[in-house]
């Protein structure tokens, strides 16, 4: 059981990274931008390729960290931005779905339809922390970094938003648009920052998640459901609601299947989070006008 | 040329079609299929202005419905399709009741989960659905003691349907009805001011799309004669809003059009099958940002504007 849940929990850390950069791009733009499931997936078989080509895995996560930042501050550029002048929000979310499904179909082209894995970022056996206890659990080496990477991400945001200048100018954006543009902020700057963290959120994900699992083109979607579903549980466009919701999503799928089997514990995490939402409909940390637009 | 002309020369050619591109039967009959979900889906969403990203739901419903009540209790085929459909009528007007006060992203994310919970479902309930394999042996449609085998009877009873569908819309669209949907989808506060019960409308539009893909469902699975969790899986689920996007709104030749297109342009090749995912999410993308009524929007506009400048002419 102690195995279950850590194995939930390391999943939901992976579920929090993705959230947390869907979560940050909707405070600012209020888009929700599914394609992040995509770049999730497309940044773990990138990272892939390079440790194949002899990059060393920490190199390569450093390598697609910086690549995904600027990827996706590209894609906002060149395709979100200018939907985003032209339409309105139900129907960006709909031009989300077609940059998922363009990135699944890149993965095809490009990968094919096997799945791959990757090697983890520091070798090392297996260790059995509190045997007494239940069996005890055991960990393997780049779960710890899982666990690190999200501490890492979460603290770096952390600082960023609420110590620096250029988080508070974020934060006024995220609040104020129209107000922020009358005070002289650059909006479509902050947008464009917005974009390269999630970008990096999503390469760390991707490339922090591939050594312990399978990825192949279709995996996209599931991540982009799983990132949705956390933020939306924690409270859009709250940090710390994203990595509550994501955990939280993990160690009840995880649960579940154990008894069930893994896609009836989806069906009782999605039945759990609409059950939360028509109770609670802000989510767990989120504020109830989001929910009225 | 006036309406009732047009309507007979587009029968007849609608008729004669599966005999016009021999070989092609197979892939009609999957878009009459499809064009039935999205006829139904703009309903709700063309028409009454919500998303709903789990229409597998119904249509599972609707596959899962008549493979089970025909393979394992041995109804007749026709009642298999009519039972379902009550069923999915039934479950989307209390969802309908749960879900449609949940606005934009919220909305969006339940009816995703219902997808979700549709293709787990499918896979995971192996003692009801079959698992991961599907439920094979389903029977063919039979009406009046004939049964539809052949691509082309399947084409007729599916052109019928969608003829329906078709007619059922646009009437609806045009009537009272419809007018009082617009103002739900354009400011449900004033329309509620107007007597218009927002919640009743929505729920509504959202049994109409049920009910249209619970037989399409159906009808897909006495086509294939089996049915499987790949059918109603998520991926399915968004690209049957896809189609609807692609095409356009609130008109029949938008969703015909998009549906075409999505479930034709794998067949272009072996090679293009393979790029299909990637150039239709491209598209879908360019659609949605530059044609804002969709590729049939576009078009219409293209050939209004190109009439007027012949006009002035």
């Amino acid at each position: 059981m102690p195995q279950v849940v850590f194995g939930g929990l390391i999943d939901g850390c992976v579920y929090a990274l993705v959230a947390v950069g869907m979560s940050l791009v909707y405070s600012i733009t209020r888009v929700i931008n599914l394609a992040q499931g995509g770049f999730v997936v497309l940044a773990a078989l990138v990272t892939v390729a390079l440790q194949q080509a002899g990059v060393p895995p920490l190199l390569a996560l450093v390598v697609v960290l910086v690549g995904f930042a600027g990827l996706l501050a590209g894609v906002d550029r060149t395709v979100l931005r200018p939907a985003a002048r032209r339409i309105g929000n139900q129907r960006m979310l709909l031009v989300t779905v077609g940059l998922l499904q363009a990135i699944s179909g890149l993965l095809l082209v490009v990968w094919g339809n096997l799945p791959y894995t990757g090697r983890p970022f520091t070798a090392g056996p297996p260790w059995t922390v509190a045997p007494g206890f239940l069996g005890g659990v055991t960990v393997q080496p780049q779960q710890v970094w899982i666990v690190a990477l999200l501490l890492l991400a979460v603290l770096a945001l952390t600082v960023l938003l609420r110590h620096t200048d250029l988080g508070l100018t974020m934060r006024a954006t995220a609040s104020r648009p129209d107000a922020a543009r009358l005070v002289g902020v650059d909006t479509d700057r902050i947008r464009l920052i917005a974009f390269g963290l999630s970008g990096a959120m999503a390469a760390l994900a991707g490339a922090a998640v591939v050594p312990i699992t399978f990825l192949q083109f279709d995996t996209t979607t599931s991540y982009a459901v799983s990132g949705f579903v956390a933020a939306v549980l924690g409270g859009l466009g709250s940090i710390g609601g994203a990595v509550l919701g994501g955990l939280l999503l993990g160690v009840v799928e995880g649960v579940f299947s154990r008894y069930t089997g893994s896609s009836l514990a989806q069906v009782a995490a999605i039945v759990l989070l609409i059950g939360l939402l028509l109770v609670r409909p802000a989510g767990l940390l989120g504020r109830a006008e989001e929910v009225r637009r | 040329m006036n309406a009732s002309p047009r309507v007979l020369v587009l029968a007849v050619v609608l008729l004669a079609l599966p005999w016009l591109t021999p070989g092609w039967t197979e892939l009609l009959v999957i878009v009459e299929i499809f064009l039935l979900v999205v006829l139904g889906l703009d309903v709700l969403t063309g028409q009454a202005g919500q998303i709903s990203l789990g229409q597998t739901l119904f249509l599972a419903i609707g596959g899962y419905g008549a493979g089970l009540l025909t393979v394992r209790a041995g109804w007749p085929t026709w009642l298999a399709v009519v039972v379902p459909a009550l069923v999915a009528a039934a479950v989307a007007a209390v969802l309908g009741r749960a879900f449609l006060r949940l606005r934009g992203y919220y909305l969006a994310l339940a009816t995703l989960g219902l997808a979700v919970v549709t293709q787990a479902g499918a896979t995971g309930l192996t003692a009801v659905t079959g698992g991961p394999s599907g439920l094979v042996g389903v029977p063919s449609l039979s009406l009046f003691g004939l049964t539809v085998f052949s691509d082309r009877a399947n084409y007729y009873v599916l052109l019928v349907l969608c003829a329906l569908a078709a007619w059922f819309t646009a009437n609806l669209r045009r009537g009272q009805t419809g007018r009082a949907l617009a103002a739900v989808e354009h400011d449900p506060q004033a329309a509620a001011m107007l007597g218009i019960d927002p919640a009743r409308y929505r729920t509504g539009a959202f049994v109409v799309a049920a009910v249209a893909a619970s037989v399409a469902g159906s009808l897909y699975a006495y086509y294939l004669r089996f049915i499987s969790p790949d059918l109603v899986s998520v991926t399915v689920a968004l690209s049957i809003v896809i189609m609807l996007a692609l095409g356009g709104v609130r008109t029949v030749v938008g969703p015909l059009l998009g549906v075409a297109l999505l479930q034709g342009l794998p067949l272009v090749g072996q090679s293009f099958a393979l790029w299909q995912p990637l150039v239709a999410g491209l598209v879908l993308v360019l659609v949605l940002t530059y044609l804002p009524g969709g590729l049939w929007g576009g078009l219409r506009g293209l050939l209004g504007r190109a009439g007027e400048r012949a006009g002035v002419r």
